[in-house]
């Protein structure tokens, strides 16, 4: 892992050059944009890092946002935990112009934030991140049986999802028998 | 289970991400969660994981074999084994491919239960192969073939018993394929169905491949002299085994048939043996056989052309039926 920039860092360092061409050609300025979450917390995330959501990347290219317009209209991701957003956010910019490794040792641990991590990732469609979560989902029941599959998957058992079942039918029924009997007051 | 155990709401997830997920899972953990409620079930099929097949193989014990990059093998002692030993198979290249398993999911279910199962998580209208090899552990072969409807091919091995042998071709018909690794006597009345493949070691006799109304052909004989296959060609020229593709007969030992004596008195072409073609096997497109040269006759009527050809050091005998 060699760069390790913050999307809350305001200086843009210069893209490192690996090829030759690239070498050679002028410094091209990164480009920077803005994104906030539920708790309204802007972070500053470069193109490059950006490139990994597909939604994101799609929204610049399809509205054609330039940078100062982005600054003043950072995208709302009013559904994502601000944590959460930031752990996307450092996820992409460790990974900007990298190929991703087929083992990513660098996901949040807390099993409790991957539930969350999961739904943001795969709204904001980052593939290879979407990837490794979903790695991690499946290793919570490595080797577990299918007992311990529903405990920890939170599955319910047919029997109490019959139960359930029968439930919201007996919900519904008495809720169209009170619509049915307001109805007919209504008529007299 | 305590309570540090992290709990996590998979079915909250969108379904495609609970996809996902499940792919990256062990065939081992796809199974035990296809079990853990009815709906998982149906998330598994839905991943369509695209096994080669699921086979049953019957000898002093039955198994049930899903057969792909990853393999499972449920051994059960009898119909009503309700605790079958489980055995999951890593792809090549996996340094713990062969992973056995002592913890069996058990769910209670007998061997029916187990098939249904297999079957409906992995998408499979029908079993593939069911393999019968030795003296089967059941006693009643006719239990056993309530607890299943179609199957592809059915599979005798030369470890079986004649007795049952017959009992089996009379128990069970497949859908495709009968392949016979024995030669057992009298079973005309059961090779005469219309089977797609036929595959046999038998004393071959010309009646009995006359009967034969299989696409393909395939017999292991110790003998079937120039003269029977002289008039089988003939016989096939004037209309008989119409839906014939293509027949390979092998012999124990190199044969002594000449060609000119295959070929008596029936019209035919040589082609030259730089003429290189290329006969699809329709049962795998992917499977083509290359015919060097040989010799074609036309079928009067329709006009269908085979060629025929006599290779493999004089151990083979085979002809191709062109498409028209």
């Amino acid at each position: 892992m060699s760069s390790t920039e913050q999307g809350t860092s305001s200086a843009a360092p210069a893209e490192p050059t690996t090829a030759p061409e690239s070498a050679a050609a002028p410094e091209v300025p990164e480009s920077f944009y803005y994104v906030h979450g539920k708790d309204k917390v802007v972070h500053k995330v470069s193109a490059g890092a950006l490139q990994h959501s597909a939604l994101i990347h799609g929204m610049i290219s399809n509205l054609g946002y330039t940078e100062e317009q982005a600054k003043a209209n950072p995208f709302p991701f009013e559904n994502i935990d601000g944590d959460i957003l930031q752990m996307v956010v450092d996820w992409c910019n460790q990974h900007k112009g990298k190929p991703t490794p087929p083992e990513d040792t660098n996901l949040p641990k807390q099993k409790e934030k991957l539930f969350d991590l999961v739904l943001a990732v795969n709204y904001l469609e980052i593939k290879e991140l979407l990837t490794y979560c979903c790695k991690q989902v499946a290793m919570m029941v490595k080797g577990k049986s299918p007992e311990e599959i529903r405990e920890i998957w939170m599955i319910p058992t047919d029997a109490e999802d019959e139960a359930a079942e029968k439930e919201a039918k007996k919900r519904a029924g008495k809720e169209a028998a009170g619509e049915t009997a307001a109805a007919a007051g209504d008529a007299k | 289970m305590d309570a540090i155990v992290p709990r996590f709401p998979f079915l909250r997830l969108p379904e495609d991400v609970r996809m996902r997920a499940v792919r990256q899972m062990s065939m081992m953990e796809i199974l035990n969660f296809s079990l853990s409620y009815k709906q998982t079930k149906s998330t598994v099929r839905k991943l369509n994981l695209g096994i080669d097949g699921i086979d049953v193989h019957i000898n002093e014990q039955m198994q049930i074999m899903v057969d792909g990059n990853q393999k499972v093998v449920l051994t059960f002692r009898g119909l009503e084994d309700i605790a079958p030993k489980a055995e999951f198979r890593r792809p090549y290249g996996d340094q713990n491919r062969f992973d056995f398993s002592q913890f069996v999911p058990n769910p209670g279910f007998c061997f029916k239960h187990w098939l249904n199962h297999l079957l409906y998580i992995f998408n499979q209208h029908q079993i593939r192969n069911i393999v019968f090899d030795g003296v089967p552990c059941i006693q009643r072969l006719l239990n056993f073939r309530r607890t299943f409807d179609k199957f592809q091919s059915l599979l005798i091995l030369a470890s079986c018993p004649d007795h049952v042998a017959k009992e089996v071709l009379s128990k069970f018909r497949p859908e495709n394929t009968l392949f016979i690794n024995e030669d057992v006597p009298d079973i005309d009345e059961y090779i005469t169905s219309n089977l797609d493949t036929i595959c046999m070691k038998s004393l071959l006799k010309l009646d009995q491949l006359l009967i034969m109304n299989s696409t393909f052909i395939s017999i292991y004989t110790p003998q079937f002299s120039s003269r029977d296959i002289n008039r089988f060609l003939k016989l096939w020229m004037a209309g008989s085994n119409r839906t014939l593709a293509m027949l390979c007969i092998r012999f124990e030992i190199p044969t002594d048939s000449k060609m000119n004596q295959v070929v008596k008195g029936i019209s035919h072409e040589k082609v030259p043996d730089d003429v290189r073609r290329t006969f699809t096997d329709s049962r795998n497109k992917a499977l083509n056989w290359i015919v060097n040269g040989g010799i074609d006759i036309r079928r009067r009527g329709d006009g269908a052309i085979a060629t025929i050809e006599i290779a493999g050091n004089n151990r083979d005998f085979n002809m191709f039926v062109w498409p028209s």
